[in-house]
């Protein structure tokens, strides 16, 4: 008698232990599929916020295209900036300002810094910080915007196009073997053309309806076009090949904060490839 | 006598208590397994799906053109056979008072899935992009 009731106490003992494993792992399943679902809920805000960042800066590089004759095209070992001048760049900054009140507007967790960029009109390519400044509708300037010496970059490939004739093309080499530089003027009726050449410096001078056009290359590799007169440029910057392909940053900051997700971001605006 | 049917009352008793403890603890189990098994990666697929259409649709400049019978077209030829998907197009200009929406229309009773993107018609307007994504029912 004793013997069953000891027995019976052990079966009661291993269906409690039981239903406390099986409860157990059931709260560590829900557990878990709770933990999931919060992280698939960021993951699912996160794709959000992201989408309105990636088309942000498409559409800043679509307003680009849309109001600058400025055209871009990375290869592996070069950027080539090509533009007519004089360029008019009110009306992009006029875009800019318009684009920036609507996102903020619409899109609460976004905080758009055109300042940057209104003050020194620039794109940047990366790496290699090789920055393209338009200093005014007439003058572009080469330079590194991090203030260095544009270590990667190896020469210039320059080809200017006037609507009116070159009456007058003066250069000055300056000797030396930091850089590759190849001209090519031309208009309608004649030409200015410097083969590939290794040097350290150069200006040009030349003469286009009884106008000036200035390019000058200096000893850090920075390069200046003045041009009073109506151009098409084309200026080929040629580097080091690079490890993988290159990208436009333009100097307009963006940061997006959605203490919701925990999420933070603050950065430049970059140009898609595509585009 | 009197032993043996308090024994049986107690038997009876134990029975009784021990089937319910035993539904209680599957009961709980079993809900808090369903509960977990609610919790799925789809609603993220369906929601990526949405955003690739849009930002396609998009860069092949077929939003900018406002045209929502067009819109609906493309939408038609690049959409998985089992998602649905409405387009609402928000900005400055005339069409529609400023509101285009393109697509098929949202069943009822269906959970669906939203993104926004931004975009730009090539005359420099300003368009608030929202995509509705949900999963037909077979």
């Amino acid at each position: 008698m004793i013997m069953k009731g000891k027995q019976g106490v052990a079966y009661t003992l291993a269906i409690t232990l039981l239903g406390t494993v099986l409860l157990s792992l059931s709260f560590l399943v829900f557990n878990t599929a709770q933990s999931s679902q919060s992280q698939l809920v960021v993951l699912g805000g996160t794709q959000r916020i992201y989408d309105v960042e990636q088309s942000i800066q498409e559409v800043l590089a679509k307003a680009i295209a849309q109001k600058t004759t400025l055209r871009f095209s990375p290869t592996i070992n070069s950027v080539t900036f090509n533009e007519t001048l004089p360029q008019n760049l009110t009306n992009v900054t006029d875009l800019f300002s318009s684009l920036k009140e609507n996102i903020e507007r619409d899109f609460s967790f976004i905080s758009l810094d055109v300042t940057q960029f209104n003050e020194k009109y620039a794109v940047i390519f990366k790496p290699g910080n090789i920055g393209y400044v338009q200093e005014s509708p007439y003058k572009i300037r080469i330079e590194d915007s991090a203030g260095g010496v544009l270590p990667t970059l190896q020469g210039y490939n320059i080809t200017l196009v006037f609507s009116a004739n070159i009456t007058s093309c003066v250069s000055n080499i300056e000797p030396g073997n930091s850089l590759t530089v190849s001209i090519t003027a031309t208009s309608l009726g004649s030409s200015c053309i410097i083969t590939p050449t290794l040097l350290k410096g150069i200006e040009l001078q030349i003469v286009s309806e009884g106008k000036n056009v200035e390019l000058k290359i200096e000893d850090d590799k920075e390069l200046v076009l003045d041009s009073q007169v109506t151009m098409k440029s084309s200026i080929m910057a040629i580097l080091q090949p690079l490890s993988e392909y290159g990208y436009l940053e333009i100097p307009i900051t963006m940061e997006s904060n959605e203490s919701a997700l925990r999420y933070y971001r603050k950065t430049n605006v970059l140009i898609p490839l595509w585009s | 006598m009197v032993n043996k049917s308090k024994k049986g009352f107690i038997f009876t008793l134990d029975i009784i208590v021990g089937i319910v403890v035993l539904f209680v603890f599957l009961g709980t189990s079993l809900f808090l397994v369903s509960r977990a098994s609610d919790v799925s990666l789809s609603g993220q697929q369906v929601l990526e799906t949405g955003s690739d259409i849009t930002a396609l649709l998009d860069r092949q400049q077929i939003i900018s053109t406002l045209d929502a019978s067009r819109i609906t077209t493309e939408i038609a030829r690049v959409l998985p056979p089992n998602y649905g998907m409405l387009l609402r197009i928000e900005g400055n200009f005339s069409a529609g008072n400023g509101i285009i929406e393109a697509g098929q229309e949202i069943p009822p009773a269906t959970s669906v899935y939203s993104g926004r993107r931004i975009g730009l018609t090539p005359d420099g307007t300003y368009l608030k992009v929202t995509y509705l994504m949900w999963v037909k029912q077979q």
